[in-house]
């Protein structure tokens, strides 16, 4: 009897998921998440569901499943839970986004990149979970970029994975041409190329140098064992780079011989369809194809049959809709640009753009209206970034053994009505819209104390004269009383204002707005 | 890729002119009817039938939902300095009718993305710019024969606009430009010369003072540009000046009213109406004016009536549709957002007797979705205007 | 009919012989296998400037021209093509079709640039429809006008319906500069009234001290390319020598080897012995040449030094095209092209001796103002050429859409006394010749390019409207269209 009634008493425990006292809000990573609506983006919604994260990873999704009895439970009945968006390239979120030089492979964004910046607190406000930041596209060959999470207080608490990829750039650097950015792009390469050339040239006529020398000196020669690797691109390649250890490489020639060697992903910028040609004949004859990411401008569609041939992924630019006027007609014609990489097979993810309002949410609900299915429209902003980023595995849905990344909607995550409420990232609760101050500001105007500067409309009260009910006193200084004002007499008109032509016999001695 | 409307239209229009049937699973006639699996029937440009309950035809065009065709009164479809006669800062009797180019590229967006009525207004570079003209966005390249209503309504602005080109005169005056206003109080101060003089103009009147003494009157609504507080407050305060000073009726409109949100009793008190301006994410917009979201809601809340606008309709997020959207973000239900961009501005343009509404008889002007109207993820996908199809959804 | 019977079979031969020369890596355009055959049937057909075959056919097949010959066979499903003249299409030597406007108006170009990287292939698709009826089918397109070096050129094929750089691209048959234009001297500063300076964005004047500056400097850079082949060449016969010495060097040390480790643990114990450190003997060889630096520029203007690559300078102004001829006559392998001349006429002997091709642009649009040519003289293509100068027309390469408008400027200088025959010759063959694509394009032979126009009448004649024209074998333009 007693037995059963412990049994029960544990079996009701469990079912009932009594709230502990909550350990801090953001502490160690690890959540049970009850939601009214669970959309996994992995094939499932359920209904009142449950998503157990522990040390950060998601260890369980289901409807009534079980978890640690001491497990902090947070249950959220009218929301929706959804992953994480993923955002495939951003340049904003830290110190300028571009340096002078024109190739600067050297560079890495763990150097840029504020996490005070207020992009990553609209990312929290928006649901982007995980972003890519990379250099901007004012430059040939750019940095390292870094995958990061929107919370945190340094870059190393913001990684999610370093070196995510090079940034380049087939579209002009300010102060170039397109001919002469194509060139700069080829050189750098050619320039790569000479380099390991002579580097390796140099070793050998060392060794046999030191061959020479030993002979004449008469010892062995010393046999020294190449502590380099040997190269292994795709396209081209040096022989004899065992000579050289890796570490003599000139630092800013390094990160491109990665990128030959297939080892680095690159996004490469584009500014316009003859510019995707230029990217991918440069990314093919230097071997690094297969890694290449396109980030296009919105008029790069017309170069997509070339991009679905070689098969490339890209990510698009925020404005979606291309409008282009013709010369002769003067008529406008749209072209809706995601659906074109849709229909020719090319897998492409979103980009928000740079106001608060159109950020990913926004970019898939665009696509819903414009042809993609939902599926597809998700897709773009979840799981396909999440691929190109190489985290496929990591984020992009509600799975078991995915980081603990989910964002509570107020409705459905594509709707115009819905409002983050909430945002968990790796199993810690990072963001509540109820104490979001500047949300509350947007939404009403409202400027909760000591939350914002001088507001100059803060204190303002109605002039006392507008109210026709309240007495005309006018306050003096301290110790004074306060004196009543004689008012002029009210003024009587004697003009209908419906044009009586012949009513001019009671002028107003005073009129007011005299001529100039 | 969407084609230029007026060739499918002129695939499609087969049959008898201005005439048809369009199905959709959920039709929002505006007055507040929300009718399932309904047929509107169109016959010689106006809506013959509206019936619930039935199954289309094989060929017939079907939707999602249809609404009545949306309207904009501030529709920004003239919006170039050459539309404002700029040697006067006051031109209450100049029609902005005259100058509209109707191969503007503004028009077919506007249509494209379901607004079939709007009210074309003079530039508000001027403190009185002219008489507006309400006209259908679509139909011939007439501007008499798209009219729905001449002088709707007189346009004018408050704010730094009226004064942003002029200057004062750097030793001798070198243009025309070297002139008052070149404060916001200098608009302000020729909006009241203005009046005052009407008001109290003896003798032959002239043109200017006609129109002057009709909006007084409240014939013609006063349809004024003030985006910041201070703006509101001037207009408001100008036409409760006027009823103190000659017991004057004037019907004010603000356009864009983007802080109308802080003191929205002023509007109630004058019972003066609001066309927002589009939704600006970021706050901070024009003037310095603070747009708050739940605007709308506010201002609706206390019983003012509201429209919504785009302004030039660029982009899927910025259109009529999607401000209503917004809209409701900002948390109106969804009648009250349909309200607010069929009803409403038909009602304070005066044209509610021929749009706004799907009802037999009305003009027929429908926007055809592909999903819930006013949703991102859905969009107009066709237009019948007069009757005709004029943009075919694929 | 005995001489005019054995024509076509001396034709034929002719043709045969003039076969696609190897050399250039030209970029291929070949359309798919089961493309049309045409066969182009016409009263007269002109198969190379000055001569015509009478009541004569073209066959056209995958794009190349096939046959020609008056007995020439229908083969089935060939379609016929009837017209009143046939003659190959014309090409602008001098022109900016299709260049990005940031290309086009770039001030930094090199002589590694190539235009080539700078085209726009998706815009203004209905310029190169334009161009196409109006009979122009390839023109050489150059970028950095306002440069003093320009970069290289690209012959192109004028096609709207070519999407990729290696579809239009024929080959990249020169590099460009200028010497003495206003309009590449940049931004000048105005002082205003209140003692301020205001920069003026248009093109400076040019002076005396810059003209004279600009001719050095296309000479200094041709020397530049002279001097850096020479020193590659140097530094391959040093290497060699220098290996040589080595190798033998390496052999005897590999012989003595043996000793020498013998002779050193000698040394090793002596030194222990006497309690010192062992010292190794220095060894001391030949330091190996160094190779010259790598300059992508300078590999290109070695190559116009040694005349593998033709340079086109534009020069004007009779001053500067006497330096300029003066500077580089001492380059024996120089292939110089003189584009514009407005006053070539003063240098018109000498330009006959060295045979240097003059692009001329017939223009209506009268003296330039800030360089205050003299004049554009409509005449002076036929006045260059009456004295043996060797001349092209184009259409100026300012304005992509002038492209279109070669004929009628061509026409222009007809009237104005240039030989009708030397102006077919300067839109077809001779252009092609100059910039070393005769193989592909120019006249109406066996194994090239199918660039064909189908006129009304001959070249220059009234009524010489185009009625048809082909490129590359596609059929573009119809009366219809």
């Amino acid at each position: 009897m007693k037995n059963q009634v412990l049994s029960a008493l544990s079996t009701t425990l469990a079912a009932l998921a009594i709230a502990l006292p909550a350990a801090a809000q953001n502490g160690d990573g690890n959540l049970v998440i009850k939601a009214g609506k669970v959309i996994t983006n992995a094939g499932e919604t359920l209904e009142n569901g449950t998503i157990v994260i522990q040390n950060g990873r998601i260890t369980a999704v289901g409807k009534d499943i079980e978890y640690p009895w001491n497990a902090q439970v947070r249950e959220f009945p009218d929301a929706v839970a959804f992953p994480g968006f993923v955002e495939a390239h951003t340049t904003r979120g830290m110190d300028r986004a571009n340096e002078n030089i024109d190739v600067a492979a050297f560079l890495n964004v763990r150097d840029s990149i504020d996490p005070v910046n207020f992009y990553y607190e609209d990312a929290l406000r928006a649901g982007i979970t995980t972003i890519n930041v990379q250099q901007g596209a004012d430059c040939v060959v750019g940095g390292m970029g870094y995958v990061v999470k929107p919370v945190g207080m340094t870059v190393e608490q913001m990684t999610v994975r370093p070196n995510s990829g090079l940034a380049m750039s087939a579209s002009p650097k300010r102060g170039k041409s397109r001919a002469t950015q194509a060139q700069a792009l080829r050189r750098a390469f050619d320039d790569l190329h000479r380099y390991l050339d002579e580097t390796v040239q140099e070793k050998k006529e060392g060794k046999d140098y030191a061959t020479r020398e030993a002979m004449f000196q008469g010892r062995e020669p010393d046999e020294e064992t190449a502590k380099g690797r040997p190269m292994t691109g795709s396209a081209w390649k040096v022989e004899g780079l065992e000579l050289v250890p890796r570490w003599e490489l000139d630092e800013k020639q390094a990160p491109l011989l990665s990128v030959v060697e297939g080892k680095t992903r690159v996004f490469l910028f584009c500014g316009s369809p003859m510019e995707v040609m230029t990217a991918l004949s440069i990314a093919s004859e230097n071997g690094f194809l297969h890694r290449t990411v396109l980030v296009l401008d919105n008029s790069c569609w017309k170069a997509a049959d070339a991009i679905a041939e070689r098969g490339v992924p890209v990510v698009l630019d925020p404005n979606l809709m291309y409008v282009e006027r013709d010369p002769l007609t003067g008529e406008e014609q749209r072209t809706f640009v995601p659906k074109v990489f849709q229909d020719k097979g090319i897998e492409f993810a979103l980009r928000s753009a740079g106001n608060s309002g159109q950020s990913l949410w926004y970019q898939a609900a665009i696509c819903m209206a414009n042809g993609l299915t939902r599926e597809q429209a998700i897709a773009a902003t979840t799981t396909v970034p999440a691929k190109l980023l190489g985290l496929g595995d990591r984020v992009g849905s509600l799975e078991k053994g995915k980081d603990g990344n989910v964002v509570l909607f107020s409705g459905d995550p594509l709707s115009v009505r819905s409002f983050v409420q909430n945002v968990v990232i790796e199993g810690n609760l990072v963001y509540d819209r109820a104490t979001d101050t500047r949300a509350m500001h947007l939404d009403s105007g409202a400027q909760p104390d000591n939350t914002a500067p001088y507001d100059p409309n803060g204190d303002w009260k109605p002039h006392c004269c507008d109210d026709p009910t309240h007495e005309h006193v006018v306050k003096t200084d301290e110790g004074e009383d306060p004196q009543e004002v004689e008012e002029a007499p009210a003024k009587k008109h004697n003009h209908p204002v419906d044009g009586d032509k012949d009513g001019d016999k009671d002028k107003d001695a005073d009129k007011q707005g005299e001529d100039k | 890729m969407m084609t230029p409307g007026l060739l499918l239209s002129l695939a499609l229009g087969v049959g008898a002119p201005a005439a048809g049937t369009y199905y959709a699973d959920v039709v929002y006639t505006g007055d507040g009817q929300t009718l399932e699996r309904c047929a509107v029937t169109v016959a010689d440009g106006k809506i013959t039938a509206l019936t619930p309950g039935v199954s289309p035809k094989d060929d017939a065009v079907r939707v999602k939902a249809i609404t009545p065709g949306m309207i904009d009164l501030s529709a920004r479809v003239a919006n170039s300095p050459y539309s404002v006669e700029e040697t006067y800062e006051v031109t209450p009797d100049f029609r902005v009718a005259n100058t509209l180019d109707l191969f503007d590229v503004t028009w077919e967006r506007h249509l494209q993305s379901g607004v079939t009525t709007v009210m074309a207004s003079p530039y508000d570079d001027n403190c009185i710019g002219g008489l507006s003209v309400v006209l259908k966005t679509g139909g011939a390249k007439d501007v008499e024969k798209r009219t729905v209503r001449a002088d709707a309504a007189l346009r004018g602005a408050f704010g730094s606009q009226p004064s942003s080109r002029n200057h004062p005169a750097y030793g001798a005056p070198d243009d025309i430009f070297s002139r008052r206003p070149t404060t916001r109080m200098g608009v302000e101060w020729e909006w009241r010369k203005s009046f005052f003089d009407a008001l109290y103009a003896q003798g032959e009147l002239d043109a200017g003072t006609k129109v002057l003494r009709r909006a007084l009157t409240g014939e013609l609504p006063v349809f004024a540009q003030a985006w910041a507080t201070q703006d509101v407050r001037t207009a408001v305060f100008l036409v409760e000046e006027m009823k103190a000073e000659g017991d004057a009726k004037m019907r004010l409109i603000v356009d864009c009213g983007a802080e109308a949100w802080r003191e929205p009793e002023l509007l109630v008190r004058s019972g003066a109406a609001v066309v927002l301006a589009p939704y600006d994410h970021d706050g901070r917009t024009t003037d310095g004016a603070f747009y708050a979201l739940e605007s709308a809601k506010t201002l609706t809340d206390l019983g003012v009536t509201v429209a919504l606008s785009s302004h030039y309709a660029a982009g899927p997020g910025s259109v009529l549709g999607a401000q209503a959207g917004y809209a409701m973000r900002g948390g109106l239900t969804f009648d009250q957002a349909l309200a607010a961009v069929t009803i409403n501005p038909a009602r304070l343009a005066g044209v509610d007797d021929r749009v706004g509404s799907l009802a037999v008889g009305k003009d027929a002007d429908l926007a055809l979705w592909n999903g819930t109207p006013f949703e991102l993820s859905s969009r107009v996908v066709g237009v019948v205007l007069d009757g005709d199809l004029v943009v075919a959804p694929e | 009919m005995n001489s005019s019977a054995s024509w076509p079979a001396l034709a034929g031969l002719v043709c045969a012989l003039s076969l696609p020369a190897v050399g250039r890596a030209a970029a291929a355009t070949s359309p798919p296998q089961d493309a049309p055959v045409y066969v182009v049937r016409a009263a007269k057909v002109v198969t190379r400037p000055g001569h015509v075959l009478e009541n004569a056919a073209v066959l056209v097949r995958n794009g190349r021209i096939e046959r020609v010959a008056q007995d020439l066979a229908v083969p089935e499903g060939a379609q016929v093509i009837e017209g009143a003249v046939v003659c190959a299409g014309f090409i602008d030597p001098w022109s900016c079709l299709g260049v990005d406007a940031s290309v086009l108006e770039d001030r930094s170009p090199d002589a590694a640039t190539r235009t080539a990287d700078g085209l726009d292939l998706f815009t203004a698709d209905h310029v190169r429809e334009e161009c196409l009826a109006a009979g122009v089918t390839s023109a050489r397109v150059q970028g950095g006008y306002r440069a003093g070096t320009c970069g290289l050129a690209a012959f192109v094929r004028v096609d709207p319906t070519l999407d990729t750089t290696e579809g239009a691209v024929i080959d990249e048959p020169c590099l460009a500069m200028s010497a003495g234009l206003s309009i590449d001297m940049g931004p000048s500063f105005r002082r205003m009234p209140d003692g301020s300076f205001q920069i003026d964005s248009g093109d400076r004047p040019i002076d005396v001290f810059d003209r004279v500056s600009a001719v050095e400097r296309v000479v200094s850079q041709i020397e530049t390319g002279r001097q850096y082949r020479e020193a590659q060449v140097e530094y391959r016969y040093e290497l060699e020598e220098w290996q040589k010495a080595i190798d033998e060097k390496a052999k005897e040390l590999e012989k003595d080897f043996k000793k020498a480790k013998k002779d050193r643990e000698k040394e090793i114990e002596k030194a222990k012995e006497k309690g010192k450190e062992f010292k190794d003997e220095r060894y001391k060889e030949d330091k190996k040449p160094r190779e010259p630096k790598y300059d992508a520029e300078r590999e290109q203007l070695a190559r116009v030094a040694e005349g593998e690559l033709p340079l086109v300078v534009e020069v004007h102004r009779a001053a500067e095209l006497r330096n300029l001829l003066k500077g580089t006559a001492s380059f024996q392998r120089l292939r110089l092209v003189i584009a514009g001349g407005t006053e070539a006429l003063t240098c018109a002997d000498e330009l006959a001796e060295r045979q240097i091709p003059v692009i001329v642009w017939p223009s209506l649009a009268g003296p330039n103002g800030s360089d205050e040519f003299d004049g554009r003289d409509l005449a002076l293509a036929g006045n260059l050429a009456a004295k043996g100068v060797p001349v092209l027309l184009g259409s100026g390469g300012r304005q992509g859409t002038d492209t279109r408008d070669l004929p009628l400027l061509a026409a222009l200088a007809v009237g104005h006394g240039l030989d009708a025959q030397k102006a077919f010759e300067a839109l077809t063959l001779g252009a092609a010749r100059t910039f070393d694509q005769a193989h592909r394009v120019g006249s109406v032979e066996v194994g090239k390019d199918a660039d064909l126009l189908v006129l009304d009448a001959m070249p220059f004649e009234p009524g010489s409207a185009v009625r048809y024209v082909l490129t590359g074998g596609r059929l573009a333009i119809t009366p219809e269209n």
